[in-house]
């Protein structure tokens, strides 16, 4: 009898345990699924703030390009158109004397350079020769006009680069933006372009041999609208520097 | 204990004083077996494991849990538990009768530590990755055997003192939730271990 109980108590004593070990193996079980569904969560609503800004920087860039496209347009039609009767207006003007001409002479060389001016303006905002004469021929244009003694452009693409509308604007803001980069900071005395296109890839790559920048402080307006930029068409970037050797970004485009 | 050892310069306060427990009861437990060899009552042996081992315990819950109010809790319960098992051992109950009750409280003690640390763990607005804490691991160790052997404790005393047989079968219980608890306890020191380096 009083074995009996004993092994009762033994019988009370093992299922007791076991009742605590599942007890306390359920909570501990609660605490790593509620951990696992805040870490989900928290990771979902990091990966909709990613989203946003993406969202937010292609409308950013969009919103760019139509404004640019608007006051490239205005500047040329309206602006321009102007320039070109005022110039007209002047050269109607008779002249009586030699310094009334001068003085005319003047007027219409100011209004030629802010015609010029003009043009500039508005071919920077938006080239109309991009899609005309295509990327490659624009950059050597570009190079031209960088180009001195300080500081010499090159570019190294094949003539017969063919590539998207999409990806010859992108790569042509990039280089605005590498360049006005260059211009500003970097002290380089070369800039070298090149755009290599392979049977399933583009491979761009932009290099100066400046003074080089921090590519952990990347995260400058500019840095960013390239990495969006190249979001965009679907591309991967890198961003080197090596300070007074090579520093640019490097984007691959796959076809 | 071994791997404690071994890494116990890359670890941190809290767990050099977690290896240090295991060492203590790793030393009891040898003790205690060599007195059992020789057919003598071990029993002071597991007084002595009480007080030591909730006092180096409680100190690695003071150390993990950040909380000002929580390590206020357990610095107070740890020195009226530490002093009601002094006192149990000397002058309340025999020092060579299994000492249920202050094993018992021990446990509810360590298992209400713990529900403290993981309470601090899902307030807090860091997230870590529990499956490589080594703190998260060394909590469900207490959890595992200082939570589940409760009726091991309030019976032993009882089943000791007249039935041995049936005791000795509680022992066998007792052994396996202590391989679980050194086997837990083991995952933790190898996931701080991890952690630091």
């Amino acid at each position: 009898m009083e074995e009996k109980i004993a092994d009762n108590l033994v019988v009370l004593v093992s299922i007791g345990t076991l009742s605590l070990f599942t007890f306390f193996g359920g909570v501990l079980l609660f605490i790593i699924l509620y951990q696992k569904k805040v870490i989900r969560s928290q990771k979902e609503k990091q990966d909709l703030e990613t989203q946003f800004q993406k969202d937010m920087l292609h409308n950013y860039i969009e919103t760019q390009e139509k404004e640019r496209k608007r006051i490239a347009a205005d500047l040329h039609d309206n602006v321009g158109a102007s320039l070109a009767a005022v110039k007209m207006m002047i050269n109607r003007i008779p002249s009586q004397n030699d310094s009334e001409k001068g003085v005319l002479e003047e007027c219409k060389e100011v209004i030629q350079k802010t015609a010029n001016s003009t043009r500039e303006i508005s071919h920077n905002l938006l080239p109309p020769s991009l899609d005309t004469l295509g990327l490659v021929k624009v950059v050597k244009r570009m190079g031209k006009n960088v180009s001195s003694d300080e500081l010499k452009m090159k570019l190294n693409a094949s003539p017969s680069l063919t590539l998207s509308k999409k990806v010859e604007l992108a790569l042509f803001r990039i280089i605005q933006e590498m360049m006005t980069n260059t211009l500003k900071y970097a002290k380089a005395t070369e800039i070298i372009v090149s755009i290599e296109q392979q049977k399933d890839q583009t491979i761009f790559k932009y290099t100066d041999n400046g003074i080089g920048f921090s590519i952990e402080n990347s995260n400058g307006l500019g840095f960013k609208n390239i990495a969006t930029r190249v979001q965009m068409i679907q591309a991967e970037h890198r961003f080197f520097s090596k300070p007074n050797h090579e520093n640019g970004v490097s984007i691959t485009i796959k076809s | 204990m071994i791997i404690g050892l071994i890494n116990l310069k890359k670890l941190d306060p809290a767990f050099r004083v977690l290896v240090l427990m295991v060492i203590c009861e790793t030393l009891v437990s040898i003790l205690s077996r060599w007195q059992q060899i020789q057919d003598l009552n071990n029993l002071p042996y597991l007084h002595f494991l009480t007080f030591f081992e909730f006092l180096l315990g409680s100190c690695f819950f003071y150390l993990t849990i950040t909380n000002k109010a929580f390590k206020r809790i357990i610095f107070i319960l740890s020195i009226l538990f530490l002093g009601y098992t002094s006192i149990n051992s000397f002058f309340i109950q025999d020092i060579y009768t299994y000492n249920q009750i202050p094993r018992m409280l021990e446990g509810y003690l360590f298992v209400l530590f713990g529900f403290l640390y993981f309470y601090e763990l899902l307030k807090q607005p860091k997230v870590i990755q529990l499956s490589n804490s080594g703190e998260f691991w060394a909590v469900t160790a207490f959890f595992s055997y200082f939570g589940t052997t409760q009726f091991i404790h309030l019976f032993s005393g009882y089943l000791g003192s007249h039935y041995r047989d049936f005791y000795l079968i509680l022992g066998d219980l007792n052994r396996t939730m202590v391989i679980i608890y050194y086997s837990i306890l083991t995952i933790a020191l190898w996931k701080k271990k991890s952690q630091t380096t």
